[in-house]
């Protein structure tokens, strides 16, 4: 290796004997230095280098030199550098190839001189697979037609330093090159239409840094960019495309790949593609007006499995291809609205999909397998399906996660049939669905357990299909007036765990088996609610709130098992009790109520119902200061015809049973200790059988008439029976004439007013007391005294 | 709904258009100094656009979803 300064006074050809100097400001004649040597200009004056120039390291540390050359070699084997000092430069051109190599470390630094001409630049030759480093800007230009810069062999470090190249840049041969962005950049320019402005297809290219390449031509036409088939995440690069209004052929051959694609600034077309490909980044497309993306039906794939967050920007601009969420453990977030094209589909196959309350609106959406994946809806995200045929797939939910509030809006409006497939979830994963248009036969829920949350029918005037199998609501439902709700055999159970749930059937006939059976829960009618004639209602947990409205059709209104809060419940339905507790959480009213076995808490409301009966089983009925009022005038307007196991509990304050008819009616006792009240509060007679046990009995309306069954005895700790006037007397008698019915307190004074008393023997240890009553016969222990006399004026 | 900035140091002006059930959650999504040199009604007219355009597709004639275009994808 020889060192070769440049003399000034030859001829100013690189390959000039004349030029070249063994020894710094020496002799010329030495010999043209190879690519063995090293090339030093360090002469003050300001000259001009022509020719093919070739050296191993070359430095120009003085003077004002301009470079004028043809095809140079620089470099060879351990060249290090390749170097303009400051100012020293003036100009750098080369008419042909200019390669820069080595087999250690090459770097090249022009301190921003640019190489201009139209020749192009090569990294790397076969025998020196070094790497080639920029120690500045270095800039490249001179538009040619390809292969402008060249990455050919070895590696290119761009370190901090941006490349640019006006034209292209590509890599050449089936080997492996290495790309070593760090924090730098590649920027290519160019004004050409039908230019290929990067090709790293050949050969396979590892990728290491923040791999950026900007692609700013200026130009109308056409352009191309093209990655490496097969690449992976790790050796994917960024591509900004910046400029321009030309027609992109990009991510068009099957398996190219990209990291973060931004299309900020440019104003063209991304051209149609046929291919699948991945994005591993972030995507973005342009604002720009004259901005779109072709109609293209190759799948571009989202794959990063990155934990950075990837953003997909759409700029109001239709992206109108197939989109694949597919990154195992990535998220994918949208940062504006997203829209597929009207045929466009998106699938998640992998990872987090978040919408970032964001409104997503594709022709149909499919997440249908069992990989980890999330939806995050956001607060106000949603996911508009446009398409008809099955534009919603989701039968297999395992493995899938919802957050926010998971907004599903069917805006198909054709008549065309319509299968939305929500699978199995859970009450975390369900979704909420609002068919919002169209005529058609929706099949939706029609498979065993398959399940949403909010359904909303509002602007849907088709079918809903019928089914056979049960379905599952975790949230409301809203039918349509103009809908037509099939006849489903299949249960429709109400679930939700949480939350007010409102049912609104808009007059719609709910012509399908109803449970309503959420612990912790509430469900509520939104309006008057019609059950199909051969379809039951049953309560079984949760709290159902009646809300006041009329709940008709059903053939069996029950509650079989559980534990359910019933409040503002309407209906002159029968309610079958048979089991489970039902708790008041308001007033409710019923047609006649069957208490088989369970527990019926009142709990200080009132339940009112047309009769009450009991039936085999352990019942029980607890009142916590509830009352339970029967309207009916019958024989068995209370019928207590199984009083086995039947028991009462008062609970906290006074409870009551109380008979309102006006007619005559009937207290079928049973026997029972009642741990309430009994009143009648209907001027028509109450007849009570049996020897029962009260708290206590009294009078609501006066006039009115109690009849005790002969021969039986009521047991009472308080008697509050008391006519108001000598003309609105209370009658007391038995059923047989000549026959008394016994009363029985154990202790204390009744104090009675205005009653009519005819056989009936008073007893139990108390002092029977009857003020101004009639004493018509066969009354046995009763004082009859002309006034009470007990009135203490306080002060 | 609001402005927010995300992590590339861009603006995002978060916004809902339209009624039940076609509501447009969109954001305008820029470099802060470019959201600056817009006016009120420039900002307010481009959301109003965006909606007008979301809301044409949403209630366009629907398209036949192929089964095919949506498959049971295959355990990664």
């Amino acid at each position: 290796m020889a060192d070769r300064y440049w003399v000034t006074g030859g001829n100013g050809v690189w390959t000039s004997t004349g030029n070249w100097s063994a020894t710094s400001g020496g002799s010329s004649g030495a010999s043209v230095p190879t690519n063995a040597d090293n090339a030093f200009f360090d002469q003050t004056a300001t000259y001009t280098v022509t020719g093919n120039a070739t050296a191993l390291n070359l430095l120009v540390s003085a003077g004002n030199v301009t470079f004028t050359l043809g095809i140079n070699g620089f470099g060879g084997t351990a060249a290090t550098y390749f170097t303009f000092n400051a100012g020293t430069v003036a100009g750098f051109s080369a008419s042909s190839t200019t390669t820069f190599s080595t087999t250690t470390t090459l770097v090249i630094n022009t301190n921003g001189v640019a190489l201009t001409g139209a020749g192009s630049v090569t990294f790397g030759t076969n025998t020196r697979t070094g790497t080639v480093s920029l120690g500045s800007d270095f800039e490249i230009t001179g538009a040619i037609a390809s292969a402008k810069v060249t990455l050919a062999y070895g590696t290119l470090d761009l370190g901090s330093f941006k490349l640019t190249s006006e034209g292209q840049f590509t890599t050449a041969n089936a080997v492996t090159h290495t790309l070593a962005f760090g924090t730098g950049n590649i920027t290519i320019t160019g004004t050409n239409s039908g230019n290929v402005a990067w090709d790293t297809s050949a050969g396979t290219n590892n990728v290491t840094g923040t791999p950026t390449v900007n692609i700013s031509y200026n130009v109308a036409g056409s352009l191309a960019v093209a990655t490496q088939a097969g690449g992976t995440e790790a050796n994917s690069i960024s591509f900004n495309f910046t400029t321009g209004t030309y027609t992109l052929t990009f991510l068009n051959t099957a398996g190219y790949v990209a990291r973060s694609v931004s299309f900020a600034g440019f104003g063209g077309t991304w051209a149609a593609r046929t291919t699948s490909n991945t994005i591993y980044g972030d995507l973005t497309l342009s604002a720009v007006a004259g901005f779109s993306v072709a109609a293209s039906t190759g799948t571009l794939t989202f794959g990063s499995t990155s934990a950075t967050t990837r953003t997909i920007t759409s700029n109001a601009k239709t992206f109108d291809g197939p989109v694949t969420i597919n990154g195992v453990g990535g998220t994918f977030q949208l940062a504006d609205a997203m829209t597929l094209g009207a045929t466009r589909n998106l699938t998640l196959t992998n990872g987090t999909l978040n919408l970032n309350n964001q409104s997503l609106t594709v022709n149909a959406f499919g997440t249908n397998n069992a990989n980890i994946r999330t939806l995050a809806f956001g607060a106000t995200g949603a996911i508009n399906v446009t398409g008809t045929g099955t534009p919603w797939a989701n039968a297999n939910t395992t493995n899938l996660t919802v957050t926010g509030t998971p907004t599903v809006n069917i805006t198909n409006n054709t008549a065309t049939t319509t299968t939305i497939t929500t699978g199995t979830p859970t009450e975390a994963q369900a979704l909420n669905f609002n068919f919002t248009a169209g005529t058609y036969s929706l099949v939706f829920l029609n498979a065993a357990t398959y399940a949403a949350k909010n359904v909303n029918f509002t602007g849907f005037a088709g079918t809903w299909v019928a089914v056979t199998t049960s379905r599952t609501l975790y949230g409301s439902l809203t039918l349509s007036s103009g809908m037509t709700f099939g006849a489903s055999s299949g249960v429709l159970t109400f679930a939700a765990t949480s939350g007010t749930q409102v049912i609104t059937t808009n007059t719609k006939t709910l012509d399908e088996p109803v449970v309503i059976d959420g612990v912790g829960g509430t469900f509520q009618l939104g309006d008057n609610l019609t059950m199909g004639s051969t379809r039951a209602l049953t309560l079984t947990n949760g709290t159902f709130d009646g809300n006041s409205k009329t709940i008709a059709g059903s053939n069996a209104f029950s509650m079989v098992t559980g534990s359910v809060v019933a409040k503002n419940i309407s209906t002159a339905l029968a309610f079958a009790h048979t089991s489970g507790t039902l708790t008041q959480g308001g007033n409710n009213s019923f047609g006649a109520y069957t208490l088989t076995a369970g527990t019926l808490d009142l709990a200080g409301y009132i339940l009112t119902s047309t009769s009450f009966a009991t039936g085999v089983g352990t019942k029980n009925l607890t009142f916590n200061g509830g009352t339970l009022t029967v309207t009916n005038a019958t024989t068995t307007a209370w019928n207590n015809a199984n009083p086995t196991n039947f028991t009462t509990t008062a609970g906290t304050g006074v409870g009551k049973i109380s008979l309102t008819a006006a007619t005559a009616k009937t207290f079928v006792g049973g026997g029972t200790t009642y741990n309430c009240n009994l009143s009648n509060d209907g001027a028509g007679a109450m007849t009570v059988s049996g020897s029962n046990t009260f708290l206590g009995i009294t009078n609501g309306v006066s006039p009115t008439a109690f009849i005790f069954t002969a021969g039986t005895t009521q047991t009472i700790t308080n008697w509050n029976i008391s006519g108001t006037s000598s003309s609105n007397l209370v009658t007391i008698t038995s059923t047989a004439a000549g026959t008394a019915a016994t009363l029985s307190k154990s202790s204390g004074t009744v104090s009675a007013n205005y009653l009519s008393l005819k056989d009936s023997t008073a007893t139990g240890g108390a002092t029977w007391i009857a003020y101004n009553s009639v004493n018509v016969s066969g009354n046995t222990n009763w004082s009859f005294l002309a006034s009470s006399g007990n009135f203490f004026l306080l002060f | 709904m609001g402005i927010v900035y995300l992590d590339d140091g861009r603006l995002a002006d978060q916004f809902q258009m339209g009624n039940e059930p076609y509501v447009l959650s969109d954001a305008l999504v820029m470099r802060p100094e470019d959201y600056e040199k817009m006016t009120p009604e420039e900002i307010a007219a481009m959301k109003q656009w965006r909606y007008d355009k979301w809301y044409a597709i949403v209630t366009a004639p629907s398209v036949e979803a192929s089964v095919e275009e949506v498959p049971a994808d295959p355990a990664v």
